[in-house]
């Protein structure tokens, strides 16, 4: 048996490039996707040949080229209920109104998609930036001019182009940003905005004090919601009437409080207030905090885990606070999303018609896409996208239902189908 | 959702990362799975406790390629429950492939000092200097335990050439690792 345990420790990219028979094996009438596997870091897969053959999909323009998964041989099975009706609860498309019938959505392709240089955005073409010798990457959230600080100079900072694989470099001038120290957070301006970039060395402050004189978190962060989770957990949102609930103890009783460290630490076996928190400053959109009863204080805001341990008497008080100083709202989906056929593709917008999700097709609404952002846009240019097609649309903000049904905000799209029967339910 | 982007739901601690790596990977971990144990239930049970093994591996860890750290903590599972199940006596047809690579380099063979991890890089090196088309066969039949029968129907080639094929590659392996010092 110790050979089998030896062949599970093969090289990564040998059992990628096995996802999909090689190139010369695929018979002729195939479709064949074009070759040369990417992984996301743009390290290419394997020596030999790695095309995709799909038997459920259709053939891409040479230029495009896809990650790992993207020979996906086997439809992907989502448990479409289950998936779905957080999605559904913010556009009302959803399982509320009773207009669909139960049924079971299936991805017919990967969607690891490697976009050409010229279809990314600008915070996805420019990724990393050396300063001072330490890396600092693009978190593609952008940060208003009025956050900036005192500049820190002009660094060149480098995006890759797998497909060509050719390394692009421009300058980028770098700012402090108020209320956060400039070896963990800056921001550069590019093309089209400043962006933030986070510090990804591993540099943990060592008490709760000094993480806080290194970001002022009660002015950086907003506490979007909280929700009690463990034995008790009540399924329920609040948001806190004052955020000092939280961070009055945190700044003054907490600040000896010693850094974890421990990657095995997990809330989900706690009693804890887990909040929703968004920092513009930060570069950060709904990510966690968590207080446990146990006693600590948790929060990926800076992308590794920050731990620390505030004692159960500091945790307790928190609680008791924000407990009683909080407003029960309505959950929020975690992102919006429309299913349905394309019916119509113009140079603005594409049409979505939910009919064939409905249990009486008369039923059916018809949203409109619009194309005014290229992250959506260019599922369309480069023919992702067709008429007939059945697709997810994910999007944010509000859908305009008083405006023909319309979405402003489309960021993401993906062919999909859907069959009847029961749902996956992943527990 | 893009890999990289899962990967960072991993990072936030955003149980939506599961949720995508299942909708993403997800039958590709099952498939793993079942071809080892050959059982539905065992199956699911078996991905569902890689999902726990990727929450728990990501952080830190951050694969290059989360498919293929699927694919292992999946593989590796379900062999570990393989071997429980055997225990009781539920054998399934995986134990073909077994035999065959016990026949490469048997337990009481492997140089002393030689760990799985050495003869995995091993085994890499000597695949990337086969054709294309036995590293594909090889390690559909050996990683992933795929029945000889689907393998020629994914490559459209004869059951027989698959069985041929493997059959030279395993005696090429099996002089590799001799020459490398890992087989006594």
């Amino acid at each position: 048996m110790r050979m089998v345990g030896a062949i599970g420790n093969i090289e990564e990219d040998l059992i990628l490039e096995a996802m999909v028979p090689p190139k010369a094996m695929v018979p002729p009438n195939a479709m064949v996707l074009p070759n040369a596997m990417v992984s996301p870091k743009g390290e290419k897969h394997g020596a030999g040949p790695s095309s995709a053959l799909s038997k459920n999909t259709v053939p891409c323009a040479p230029w495009l080229k896809w990650g790992g998964a993207a020979a996906c041989l086997i439809m992907l099975v989502i448990g479409g209920l289950v998936l779905l009706q957080p999605s559904f609860g913010k556009n009302k498309q959803g399982m509320g109104d009773g207009r669909y019938r139960s049924f079971t959505l299936q991805g017919q392709e990967s969607t690891a998609i490697i976009w050409p240089w010229e279809y990314r955005t600008v915070g996805e073409k420019y990724r990393t930036m050396i300063v001072n010798g330490m890396e600092y990457v693009n978190t593609d959230h952008k940060v208003s001019e009025a956050m900036l600080r005192s500049a820190l100079g002009t660094f060149d900072v480098t995006g890759y182009d797998e497909i060509k694989e050719e390394s692009h470099v421009i300058s980028g001038e770098a700012y402090e940003l108020n209320d956060v120290v400039a070896n963990k957070i800056c921001a550069v301006k590019l093309e089209d905005g400043y962006y933030v970039f986070r510090n990804f060395e591993y540099l943990p402050a060592g008490t709760l004090g000094e993480l806080l004189d290194q970001a002022n978190l009660p002015k950086l962060i907003n506490l979007n919601w909280f929700e009690e989770r463990g034995k008790d957990s009540k399924d329920k949102r609040f948001v806190l009437n004052d955020a000092s609930c939280l961070w009055n103890a945190l700044t003054t009783e907490c600040r000896e409080a010693k850094f974890i460290e421990d990657q095995n630490w997990m809330a989900q076996k706690r009693e804890y207030l887990g909040f929703s928190i968004s920092s513009e400053a930060l570069g950060i959109d709904n990510v966690a905090l968590y207080v446990t009863k146990d006693g600590y204080l948790w929060t990926n805001a800076f992308g590794w885990q920050s731990l620390y341990d505030i004692g159960e008497e500091a945790a307790g008080e928190i609680i008791q606070n924000c407990r009683e100083h909080c407003t029960e709202i309505e959950a929020q989906p975690f992102s919006n999303a429309v299913i349905g056929t394309v019916t119509e593709i113009t140079e603005e917008y594409f049409l979505v018609d939910d009919a064939v999700l409905c249990k009486d097709p008369k039923d059916g609404i018809t949203y409109k896409v619009l194309l005014n952002d290229l992250r959506i846009s260019r599922y369309v240019q480069m023919n992702l996208i067709k008429a007939g097609d059945t697709v997810e649309v994910l999007y944010r903000g509000q859908m305009d239902e008083e405006n023909d049904h319309t979405i402003r905000e489309a960021t993401y799209a993906s062919k999909v189908t859907i069959i009847d029967g029961e749902a996956l339910i992943f527990e | 959702m893009e890999e990289t982007k899962i990967i960072d739901l991993f990072f936030a601690r955003d149980e939506q990362a599961i949720k995508e790596t299942q909708a993403q990977y997800g039958k590709k971990m099952y498939a793993t799975a079942f071809h080892v144990l050959n059982n539905h239930e065992d199956s699911e049970e078996c991905v569902n406790d890689a999902y726990v093994g990727l929450w728990n591996a990501i952080p830190p860890t951050r694969p290059g390629s989360l498919l293929a750290f699927a694919c292992k903590i999946t593989r590796n599972l379900s062999l570990k429950r393989f071997q429980y199940l055997t225990r009781k006596k539920r054998l399934a047809a995986v134990t073909t492939s077994f035999d065959e690579l016990e026949a490469v380099l048997p337990d009481e063979r492997f140089a002393p000092g030689a760990t799985d991890e050495d003869v995995g890089k091993l085994i890499s090196q000597f695949l990337r200097n086969q054709k294309a088309e036995v590293r594909y066969i090889f390690i559909r039949k050996y990683f992933f335990f795929d029945p000889i029968k689907e393998i020629a129907e994914n490559c459209s080639i004869t059951e027989s050439k698959v069985k041929n094929l493997l059959f030279h590659a395993r005696k090429e392996l099996k002089e590799y690792l001799r020459k490398e010092g890992v087989a006594i």
